[in-house]
């Protein structure tokens, strides 16, 4: 029995949930096991060494025998690494607990030491799941790890004094572009930051896409329309400087596309904020990352080597693999009407833009009940019959109702320069995760990280080819319990890790890893009520009145609908009140 | 009588001083006895140029709201400290005028009988006397809503003998000075600048007058909108007093012009009571039967377009017919008239779809006559709930001393249909939108009788309030269909 087995076994009855996300746990291309000199396994995660190249035993020894540790008191240590640090302490007999912040460095230390004494003797708890830990314990630190996750150590600090651990509250500005696939994802993010608790703001440059498609009618001398182009862009960025000025957000957090260029991400560095950018395409087909990732504080890419290299070889080291996710409140399963399902429905759908490997691909699929939804698709190809609404663009709600009334969902990544499956796909699109979210079952080519993401053929099925495709879908046509099976375990796996709001909470704690100390500390701003409460001495009347107002009342106009519902008359206290209220009232509306 | 009365008015500018009807009838009532006077601490000025009272209470509606925002515990005490000032004055009566949560709740602090909007149910809940159930019931249907807003405050007050009015100022035969107020709080209620601009230069040209453009710092900008929208020669005799003149000075600056031209404003009001004769340009929601200026022998020229009084709330009009339909000519015309002669003896050719009314005094308070067109059916079920009004109050039938052109068959078809609806019970059956809009009110006294029974008003009290008003509307209609032309 290997040691993964043995710990597996033991983590299994004690722990069922985590031994099942370890158990799941995909090891990513960055993380090596290496032997050291003296032959033991030693981790390097990106380019961050976990343990001695040399000696791993020793330093881990050597690291317990420096620490100062009370006789008996219960051990927190962030970061597990391989378990060097860790395993002198268990055999001491020690409670000891192991915040690791990865998956993949947990389920590498339960494949390379025997760590069976932990469970019995304290725990092990993945990223930011502090449940449990022992109160006023003393937190320890593996330096390596911290150094990689100094967000996350610092949050951990906090839980153990204490504090609520909520993380600082911020003031941050989405900005996406004019128009295409980031725009719904820029609105997404915006709504996860509120969700997360903090202030956040969307410019949306939507309204501005018109203007813009109309310059390109204006005239058919090139160069006068890239100089309006050019002034368009230049208008739309003092927009922005504008709102960061009124908006003073703490974090700029711009999506690929938006219409930004150095000189202006350097201007608005120079107002204040942090400047994140979520470059949520495909690094050889856009390169304009090129000119723009020098510029902002932290960058986030979908892919990472050898995208890592290319852009460590350009300058920043201030880069992080972000995945996409999906947003539940927008993809969501839907009870449809008869007239929905015909309008939407088909054996298989595919929604997405008519690129060449798509239109190479598709052909061979025409026997069966096939719709194809999007745009920039050749009507006049033998696709043609099967491309609805002219390739109209297909909005997100028409896609949620598309993903919930088809039987089959194809998801084939585009590649503008293949012929079908592109064999050196990484990243996975939004769509993967849409239509996980939505509950929807999906048919998809291999990417090198889906199974980071999703469980193949668990939570998602795959096609190699056009003849496993065929025959994939011939078979889920009539395997439908199954498809439902599939959909269902690919939704709640999404909801549980790729949701936005999860994605953006690891956003920060990155951006807090790689810009420490940058971000304010700035507690959330006190609700009305409890302002109102610390406001008045502790035997004033008004405390009195506030007494029996229950928790869920939060703001003053909530406070005055409970005592429209009180029956004895309004006391002096509730009287005054209820003025002050109309007074702040009148002085919305501008009269009383 | 004894104790002390307090008022309450806390709107605006040309809601005070159409409460000064109000409180000259108080002062002339019952001379010795204690009167108070609570406003809006930004309306200080009118102090001087108002009734005397005894002492006047201001409330900083400017400051409170302001404080109360920034500094909640400071702004409570402060309201606190100034509601027990009040409260400890031990007043016998309030009179609280607005129809407000504010002016309920101060009302409720201050303690003491309440006439007017009245605290119920620990001071969650207003209740109407009858006599403003009865002017609540006419706004549901306000073209035959003819109550004056002064005579409504007025008529809270118990019955005298008549109070005295202010007189009309006699100006001597000096250079003619017209003043405008081009601005109004509502764009709905506006009449255009340019139909402004161009009575300026009318007026420059066919009287030689002075023209003043009175109003406020912030309407500024229009009167200068305004003055370059003129020729030279015109706008040498236009003077732009806009935020020039604090309201005591307003108030000498009317004295002084031999006219007022405005829309239905507080300047208007102001001018009214004041005395200086004033020519109303009301559209919109204005209706001069409700807010004209007060006294006799006013003039108003009324955009009366079907849609006409429509709602004060939400934005522009999206087709303000109103707006074109009184013209800057025929406006100039009636100031000539009004300059040379005092009066408007021979009506100028009004424009279609507009009105003019001269207000006058009768038994209930101020009323309006069209000069044009008589009395319409319309106009007769007003009288008829004006005479409602009148019976509530216990006060005689207003009668109708105009001279009255008999009715047109049309009219008089209605009103027998009228009479038989409310012999029939007030049950319509298939009638008329017209028949419909005329029997609202008395539906709408209904239903807040009603409400009124739930929030505590004795019942029998109820029923004999409801039967007063139909039998005064009877009454009131009666005297139309069985006198013929009264």
């Amino acid at each position: 029995m290997n040691y993964w087995e043995k710990n597996y076994e033991i983590l299994k009855q004690q722990v069922p949930d985590l031994a099942e996300t370890l158990a799941k746990t995909h090891i990513p291309a960055d993380h090596q096991v290496l032997p050291s000199k003296t032959g033991l396994p030693s981790l390097k995660v990106g380019r961050q060494q976990l343990h001695s190249a040399y000696d791993p035993l020793a330093e881990g020894l050597a690291w317990v025998q420096a620490q100062d540790i009370e006789e008996a008191e219960p051990l927190v240590i962030f970061g597990l690494g391989l378990g060097y640090h860790v395993l002198p302490l268990l055999e001491a007999g020690r409670e000891v607990w192991v915040v690791e912040p990865s998956a993949a460095v947990a389920r590498l230390a339960l494949e390379h030491q025997d760590l069976t004494p932990l469970w019995a003797q304290g725990g092990l708890r993945l990223g930011r799941d502090f449940q449990g830990l022992p109160p006023g314990a003393r937190l320890l630190a593996h330096p390596p790890s911290r150094r990689l996750h100094p967000g996350l150590y610092q949050r951990l600090a906090a839980h153990l004094r204490g504090e609520s651990g909520a993380g600082a509250y911020l003031r941050i500005l989405v900005v996406g572009p004019l128009y295409g696939g980031s725009h719904p994802i820029a609105r997404s993010c915006a709504r996860a930051f509120s969700a997360l608790g903090h202030q956040a703001e969307l410019l949306d440059y939507a309204p501005f896409y018109q203007g813009y498609q109309i310059l390109q009618d204006v005239t058919a001398d090139k160069s006068t329309e890239n100089r309006l182009t050019q002034e368009l862009l230049t208008f739309l960025g003092e927009i922005l400087v504008a709102r960061v000025r009124d908006f003073r957000p703490d974090l700029v957090f711009l999506l690929a596309q938006a219409p930004v260029e150095p000189r202006l991400l350097r201007r608005l560095s120079s107002e204040g904020p942090l400047l994140a950018y979520w470059f949520v395409e495909a690094f050889q087909v856009f390169p304009y990352w090129r000119d723009l990732a020098p510029e902002v504080d932290v960058f986030f890419t979908i892919q990472r080597e050898p995208f890592f290299r290319e852009l460590s070889e350009l300058g920043p080291k201030n880069f992080a693999f972000l995945p996409l996710a999906a947003d539940p409140e927008v993809y969501r399963p839907l009870n449809l009407t008869p007239e929905e399902i015909r309008q939407f429905g088909a054996a298989v759908s595919f929604v997405g833009a008519g690129y060449r490997n798509r239109r190479e691909f598709f052909p061979g699929l025409l026997d069966f009940d096939f719709r194809i939804w999007g745009s920039d698709w050749n009507l006049n190809s033998p696709l043609g019959p099967f491309i609805q609404n002219h390739g109209a663009r297909v909005s997100e709600e028409e896609a949620v109702k598309i993903f919930n009334a088809s039987r089959i969902n194809l998801n084939l990544h585009s590649s503008p320069y293949h012929l079908a499956i592109n064999p050196e796909g990484d990243y996975v699109n939004p769509r993967t995760f849409d239509l996980a979210a939505a509950g929807a079952f999906q048919l998809v080519d291999p990417r090198a990280q889906l199974s980071e993401f999703f469980q193949p053929e668990e939570e998602v099925a795959l096609f190699h080819d056009l003849t496993e495709a065929r025959d994939k879908i011939a078979f889920y046509l009539s395997h439908g319990e199954e498809c439902i099976r599939m959909a269902r375990q690919g939704r709640k796996r999404c909801l549980r890790d790729h949701t936005y709001n999860v994605r953006l909470e690891q956003a920060l704690d990155l951006i807090a890893d790689l810009c420490p100390g940058k971000l304010p500390q700035r507690s959330p701003p006190e609700k009305p009520l409890e302002q109102l409460r610390r406001g008045f001495p502790a035997d004033h009347p008004v405390q009195a009145m506030l007494q029996p107002v229950p928790p869920e009342v939060e703001d003053l106009s909530q406070l005055v609908d409970t005592l429209r519902e009180r029956d004895e008359p309004l006391t002096e206290s509730e009287a005054i009140f209820w003025l002050l209220h109309e007074f702040q009232q009148g002085l919305e509306r501008g009269r009383f | 009588m004894e104790g002390k009365v307090l008022v309450v008015q806390l709107a605006r500018l040309g809601d005070l001083v159409q409460t000064w009807p109000l409180l000259r009838r108080l002062r002339h009532h019952d001379p010795g006895r204690h009167l108070e006077l609570l406003t809006d601490s930004r309306l200080r000025a009118l102090q001087t140029l108002g009734p005397e009272v005894d002492h006047h209470w201001e409330l900083d509606l400017a400051g409170l709201p302001l404080l109360a925002q920034r500094d909640f515990p400071s702004a409570y005490e402060r309201v606190r400290r100034w509601a027990n000032g009040l409260k400890n004055q031990g007043y016998d009566l309030v009179y609280n005028l607005n129809f407000s949560r504010l002016s309920l709740l101060l009302a409720y602090l201050v303690g003491g009988e309440v006439k007017g909007y009245q605290p119920v149910q620990g001071g969650r809940e207003f209740l109407r006397e009858p006599w403003l159930a009865l002017v609540f019931a006419l706004v549901h249907a306000r073209q035959v809503n003819r109550l004056h807003l002064s005579d409504v405050f007025r008529h809270l007050a118990p019955a005298t003998p008549p109070e005295p009015r202010p007189a009309t100022l006699a100006l001597g035969p000096k250079e003619p000075v017209i003043a405008l107020q081009v601005a109004t709080r509502h764009s709905r209620r506006t009449w255009p600048l340019e139909a402004f601009t161009r009575l300026a230069g009318l007026l420059v040209d066919r009287l030689g007058s002075q023209v003043w453009l009175v109003g406020t710092k912030a309407e500024r900008p229009q009167g200068e909108t305004l003055r370059r929208g003129l020729t030279p020669a015109h706008r040498e005799r236009v003077v732009n007093l806009q935020g020039k003149t604090d309201l005591q000075e307003l108030a000498a600056r009317l004295r002084e012009a031999h006219l007022l031209v405005s829309g239905d404003t507080g300047t208007l009001h102001l001018a009214a009571t004041l005395g200086t004769r004033t020519l109303g340009v009301f559209l919109g929601p204005a209706s001069c039967f409700e807010t004209g200026p007060y006294g006799d022998g006013h003039y108003v020229f009324q955009a009366k377009p079907p849609c006409h009084p429509c709602a004060e709330a939400g934005a522009g009009c999206p087709e303000p017919i109103c707006q074109a339909m009184i013209t800057p000519d025929a406006v100039a015309d009636l100031v000539v008239s009004l300059y040379t002669e005092g009066e408007v003896f021979t009506l100028p050719r009004l424009p279609a779809g507009t009105r003019l009314y001269r207000s006058f005094y009768d038994s209930l308070g101020v009323n309006y006559a069209s000069l044009k067109d008589g009395l319409r059916f319309i106009d007769l079920v007003g009288q008829a709930y004006r005479c409602a009004g009148a019976r509530l109050l216990g006060l005689t039938c207003p009668t109708w001393q105009i001279p009255f052109l008999p009715l047109g068959e049309e009219d008089r078809r209605n009103l027998e249909g009228l009479a038989a609806a409310l012999n029939n019970g007030g049950s319509l059956g298939m009638t008329s939108p017209l028949l419909a809009e005329a029997l609202t009110p008395l539906q709408a006294s209904r239903e807040e009788m009603h409400r009124q029974q739930l929030i505590g008003r004795d019942r029998d009290e109820a029923e004999t309030c409801l039967a007063s008003v139909v039998k005064g509307f009877r009454t009131g209609l009666q005297e139309f269909v069985t006198g013929g032309e009264p």
